[in-house]
């Protein structure tokens, strides 16, 4: 088993094959080896997060590892399993750190769930539906306003 | 603090990947947000892989004020549904519009590793009447439809052909109403694009034994091959396909034209011992007339004439089992070779919706008149079928359709020797059913049954085991 503390000191005992879906802890377990008992400090990541992660990573326990990426492959957001669609109906503030502790933690599966979930979120949306949905604030000139505008005057044209 | 006010804190390296997940347009709209999100836009890693579909005016300028600027950074192209029909705004040609592609993979040339066309005729006019063709190795091929881009292919594969030497990777994706690709455009692209290691027929591309035979020759390189079968004899599958002896590693394959009785499953098993390399071995049998699925003495035989196969993917006959329509008049079909003794009834029910699929792929092979096919075989369900209409309440459970996905939502699912949990409770989840269902009495006990025991045999043999379906 594993010790892992969050930024706000709750610890988490969790099972090897849990720890090592972070490619992060994994590591951490490789440097210092096994005998230590010192719970890992994961001082980016809060417990109410940490927590979801976790539940995230029981849940893929047993999933074949990864496989290598296909820089050329086709990428679909269309093949989300159920099971992780229903782990992230969250309210947006959670979803976002979540991705956050993914990226730190350096979980692959979980960061591509959370880049597929934001990808399905922004497509079919207007530009004006896109700034409101990241609270982007138009920082163009009209002048480039303009010219961004006409070079992409085509993907309005179906 | 919400997602909105802190996304600009999310890391660039995130943003990316999420915007690798989205189309062009999608891609577009988001540059024209802000200045950071202009710039990511922008970035030659989004721009691998494009894909062109839609209207012929729009796919037009998309090809022209998008893609020739950024022609560098294009290693893979997708022709998608691309559709030359008239309307009130568009009347681009296939000459035109082709004209202009060849301007882009002029700029693009060797660079060009994979080339995607897909032709959903479907999607594009979805209420097609369904139309019967007659056998493809017939010389009377049905005409080319002039508006759509298999249609056209011939046009984009010269173009292909004048500029794009090195393509590694051909799919060519139809459905039932798309027009034949042909053999002699594959000879086209044998001829010009030597170094193609992976080819993909993913539907209804109308190619015979002579593209194989073609392919066989023009691509030295050849390693990974995938046929739709349907229309094939599987005597001329095995004399085209062991052309490749020991070159190919990868094959996938689907049902054939006529029923893999043990003759034919002795000829399959046959080729496959004159393709020593093969490391992955795919069958489709979601058409198959076999529809109880391969039983574990086939699994075994299979397994046995690949001596070097690490893994095998099957697609089991998932629509006899969990997509149901109006047909009640099975009765008179006959092949049905079953897996388990089970009650017959059950059987019949796993025929119910599978007919419409097979009779429609046999009539179009020639071998029955579409005039009995629509009055014995297309009739309504009787009333009474207790079971039937019981069974049709789990249409709402199933995984909704997608509309960019063309209808088809595609189920994956994935066991390795190991797992913790049983096949069925791993079936039950990627179909989005609860475990426990009690929906699953009868019919789909046959389908459980199936995947247990090719996944017991491969697991005996050490070859990993993959299942998958379309619903």
């Amino acid at each position: 088993m594993v010790k892992i503390t969050s930024s706000d000191n709750q610890e988490f005992t969790i099972s090897k094959e849990i720890a090592n879906q972070s490619v992060l802890i994994k590591n951490m377990l490789e440097d210092v080896g096994e005998s230590d008992d010192q719970p890992i400090p994961l001082p980016n990541v809060s417990g109410a997060i940490l927590q979801k992660v976790i539940e995230y990573a029981t849940m893929h326990k047993d999933d074949p590892p990864p496989a290598p990426e296909d820089e050329t492959k086709l990428k679909t957001s269309e093949d989300i399993e159920e099971r992780d669609k229903e782990f992230m109906q969250l309210d947006q503030g959670t979803m976002f750190e979540i991705i956050l502790a993914a990226n730190y933690l350096d979980m692959k599966n979980l960061l591509d769930l959370g880049c597929k979930t934001v990808a399905n979120m922004i497509k079919g949306k207007s530009v004006e539906e896109v700034r409101k949905l990241f609270n982007i604030v138009n920082d163009f000139t009209p002048e480039e306003e303009e010219q961004i505008r006409k070079e992409n005057e085509w993907c309005e044209d179906r | 603090m919400t997602f909105e006010t802190r996304v600009g804190e999310l890391p660039e390296a995130f943003l990316l990947r999420t915007l690798r997940y989205c189309d062009s347009k999608t891609v577009a709209r988001v540059a024209q947000a802000n200045r950071r999100f202009h710039g990511l836009a922008n970035s030659g890693a989004l721009w691998r892989h494009v894909t062109v579909s839609g209207r012929s005016a729009a796919a037009l300028k998309f090809v022209e004020q998008v893609l020739i600027g950024r022609a560098e950074h294009i290693e893979s192209i997708s022709f998608e549904s691309i559709s030359f029909a008239k309307t009130p705004k568009s009347n681009v040609s296939p000459e035109t519009f082709f004209a202009a592609v060849d301007k882009l993979l002029a700029i693009v040339g060797s660079k060009l590793i994979e080339l995607r066309i897909e032709d959903a005729v479907s999607s594009l006019i979805p209420e097609a009447p369904m139309q019967f063709r007659l056998p493809i190795h017939s010389s009377l091929m049905p005409p080319a439809d002039p508006v759509s881009l298999f249609g056209n292919i011939k046009l984009l594969l010269d173009s292909v052909g004048r500029h794009c030497p090195n393509v590694k990777k051909v799919v060519l994706s139809g459905d039932e109403d798309s027009s034949y690709v042909g053999d002699a455009n594959i000879f086209l692209l044998t001829q010009s694009c030597p170094s193609v290691e992976t080819f993909v027929d993913e539907e209804s591309c109308g190619l015979t034994a002579t593209a194989i035979i073609h392919m066989a020759a023009g691509w030295p390189k050849l390693k990974s091959l995938a046929l739709d079968t349907e229309g094939m004899s599987v005597e001329d599958f095995s004399a085209s396909v062991s052309l490749f002896g020991d070159r190919l590693t990868n094959l996938s394959i689907s049902n054939f034209a006529d029923p893999l009785d043990d003759e034919a499953f002795q000829v399959l098993l046959s080729t496959l011992q004159k393709l020593p390399s093969l490391k992955v071995l795919a069958i489709d049998h979601s058409l198959t007339r076999n529809l109880d699925g391969l039983d574990s003495v086939q699994t075994t035989r299979l397994l046995e004439s690949c001596p070097n196969l690490q893994g095998f993917e099957y697609f089991p006959t998932i629509e006899s089992y969990f997509d149901f329509d109006d047909e009640s008049d099975i009765r008179s079909l006959t092949g049905s070779h079953s897996l388990v003794d089970q009650d017959p009834e059950l059987l019949i029910d796993s025929w119910r919706a599978y007919r419409a699929k097979s009779m429609y792929s046999r009539s179009r092979r020639g071998s029955i008149g579409s005039a009995s096919m629509a009055t014995t075989h297309f009739g309504k369900g009787s009333p009474e079928d207790e079971e039937f209409n019981d069974v049709t309440s789990l249409a709402p459970a199933l995984p909704s359709p997608n509309e960019d996905n063309r209808n088809r939502v595609e189920v994956y699912g994935m066991w390795q020797s190991g797992d913790k949990l049983s096949i069925r409770e791993r079936a039950l989840r990627i179909l989005g059913f609860e475990s426990g269902s009690d929906f699953f009495v009868g019919k789909q006990e046959i389908f459980f049954a199936i995947l247990d025991s090719v996944h017991e045999v491969c697991r005996a043999k050490g070859v990993k085991v993959t299942f998958a379906w379309q619903l």
